[in-house]
């Protein structure tokens, strides 16, 4: 390979390797684990663009002029890419900093309703809605989240949550709902994505920050995979 | 400690994805539009385009601004250009702070990322005119005659036809000469080498970003972020490290915008095309420090005393 052709190549491998990280989470269907299923066209759009001037670049036939000391930077930028290229996608888990305290419950008034029989969001509304115990009590309900622990919870308790997410994941939100199992229940491993049913009870538990929330009772529950839109949108 | 580092590694990732897969399509149009300033559009025609007159040159400066599709980067040497060939320095200060807070692609990407809080936006837009207005207003004071460029090495002050740090080869004369074709590889090349050149500093900003925010318990966030005095300060401070570029500077804000009071995230995108290592450099590096420091130092001041009275007084 000549100099100029290797120069053309490291110049032009940025937005060209950015397009193919785009169209791989394009056609594995999981862009929507890093940003908001309402910005998915952007990524598109820039991976479009991307590829339109690393093409252009690599084509470019005219005399090249390229200071060599700047070909440090192409390899920057290919390090995220490769690591977004190799690493499978996986969706903000409960492990993050981001899950250290429940979002505020003003947040539940604008999540979206959801859809295809994802009740989640229909839920967080309806804690903004009816902040009355009396509502909730004896109501049946089936949601499906990842587990997370709150420092205060009740014996045998998680938070069944999901991440609020307005444009890409830097910005999620932990909601969710506090669900207290029976003792024959086994207790599910932190993280675990599953579907809970139960029935919410007349006793209310109260976050670090003071804000009250209905306890799901009596649930069973099982494993599920990751949804395809993992996060709430609002 | 390595038990925490491997359990959250994962998340590290997805975030730093999330925040690069949304700011980099505004990258590409920042240096897409840049590179046509650079290689279609003359600094002639510029000029042209710009009053001579020390107040409306002010106003018109901020409305260039306005319009040009550039962040910090590519105004600086433009505004050192125009003030070479005779641009009255208040117009070149006004542009200079202006375009990279209220350009087009710098107000998409806010919106883009701010759409559930439209206050930041318009306080964004509003603050940026009025800092620009404020500070090239003191520049009025300026004498004409009093020279505000740093001679180069060549002895002209005139001297900038690489507008970036980086040689991509343009020349405008040759590229007049050659066919639509070339000329448009000539634009992909000129952005291509661009994009590789500024998204040094959004990957930089894109880890800090993602290591607090996976790292860091929100609690502990909250807990510095709500003071109305020391969160502007550490969000200024954040800003001038992370270097990142205006046009997208609102999604690395967003991962502060729910533990950070709203002064101090708005003191994030107002300084940040200000002053941060990479625009405070060039700003340093193109003009005398007897223009440079009141410069950097009034708008400052400036955005620190709009952030304050943001959270002590409006929001």
């Amino acid at each position: 390979m000549n100099t100029t052709l290797f120069r053309r190549i490291c110049t032009a491998s940025p937005p060209l390797l950015f397009a193919v990280l785009v169209l791989k989470l394009w056609l594995t269907g999981t862009i929507g684990y890093y940003v908001n299923g309402r910005t998915i066209w952007i990524v598109l759009l820039g991976g479009s663009l991307a590829a339109t001037i690393g093409l252009g670049a690599l084509w470019r036939s005219s005399e090249e002029n390229v200071n060599a000391s700047s070909l440090w930077k192409p390899l920057i930028f290919a390090v995220p890419l490769a690591v977004g290229l190799l690493v499978p996608a996986r969706p903000l888990s409960a492990s993050s900093g981001q899950s250290s305290s429940l979002g505020s419950l003003q947040l539940a008034s604008h999540v979206a309703s959801g859809g295809g029989g994802d009740l989640f969001g229909y839920w967080m509304n309806a804690l903004s809605d009816h902040p009355e115990p009396g509502w909730w009590t004896g109501r049946h309900v089936t949601l499906v989240g990842f587990v997370a622990h709150q420092t205060g919870l009740p014996p045998r308790s998680f938070i069944l949550g999901r991440y609020l997410v307005t444009c890409c994941v830097v910005d999620a939100s932990l909601l969710g709902f506090p669900v207290q199992l029976d003792r024959t229940v086994r207790a599910p491993d932190e993280g675990a994505w599953i579907q809970v049913s139960g029935v919410f009870g007349t006793r209310y538990w109260t976050d670090p920050s003071g804000q009250h929330y209905p306890l799901i009772n009596h649930a069973t529950i099982s494993g599920v995979s990751i949804p395809s839109t993992p996060y709430l949108s609002p | 400690m390595f038990d925490l580092v491997q359990q959250r590694l994962p998340d590290l990732i997805t975030v730093f994805l999330g925040i690069f897969l949304e700011a980099t399509p505004f990258l590409l149009v920042g240096v897409l539009v840049s590179s046509v300033l650079e290689i279609v559009v003359s600094e002639d025609r510029l000029l042209r385009w710009l009053p001579r007159n020390a107040l409306v040159g002010l106003l018109g400066g901020v409305a260039v601004g306005a319009a040009a599709p550039l962040c910090e980067c590519g105004t600086v040497p433009i505004a050192r250009s125009c003030v070479s060939k005779g641009l009255p320095l208040p117009a070149a200060v006004g542009f200079l702070l202006a375009a990279p807070v209220i350009n087009p692609v710098t107000v998409t990407a806010t919106y883009t990322a701010f759409h559930s809080n439209l206050q930041i936006l318009v306080l964004r837009v509003t603050l940026g005119i009025a800092i620009a207005l404020a500070v090239g207003g003191l520049f009025l004071l300026w004498p004409r005659d009093e020279p505000a460029l740093r001679v180069s090495r060549t002895g002209d002050p005139a001297d900038s036809h690489h507008r970036h740090e980086h040689d991509h080869g343009c020349d405008q004369s040759r590229a007049k000469r050659v066919s639509l074709l070339a000329r448009l590889l000539d634009l992909l090349h000129h952005s291509a080498s661009e994009l590789s050149s500024l998204a040094v500093y959004l990957i930089g900003a894109c880890l800090v970003a993602s290591l607090l925010q996976v790292f860091l318990p929100r609690t502990q966030l909250l807990s510095i972020g709500q003071g109305p005095l020391l969160s502007v300060l550490i969000m200024m401070a954040v800003a001038v490290i992370l270097s990142t570029c205006s046009s997208v500077d609102a999604f690395v804000a967003l991962a502060f915008s729910t533990t950070f009071a709203p002064g101090a995230i708005l003191a994030f995108l107002l300084i940040s095309p200000v002053l941060n290592l990479k625009s405070g450099a060039l700003v340093l590096g193109l003009f005398r420090p007897g223009v440079a420091m009141p410069l950097l130092a009034t708008s400052t001041a400036a955005v620190l005393l709009a952030a304050l009275s943001i959270n002590y007084h409006l929001l």
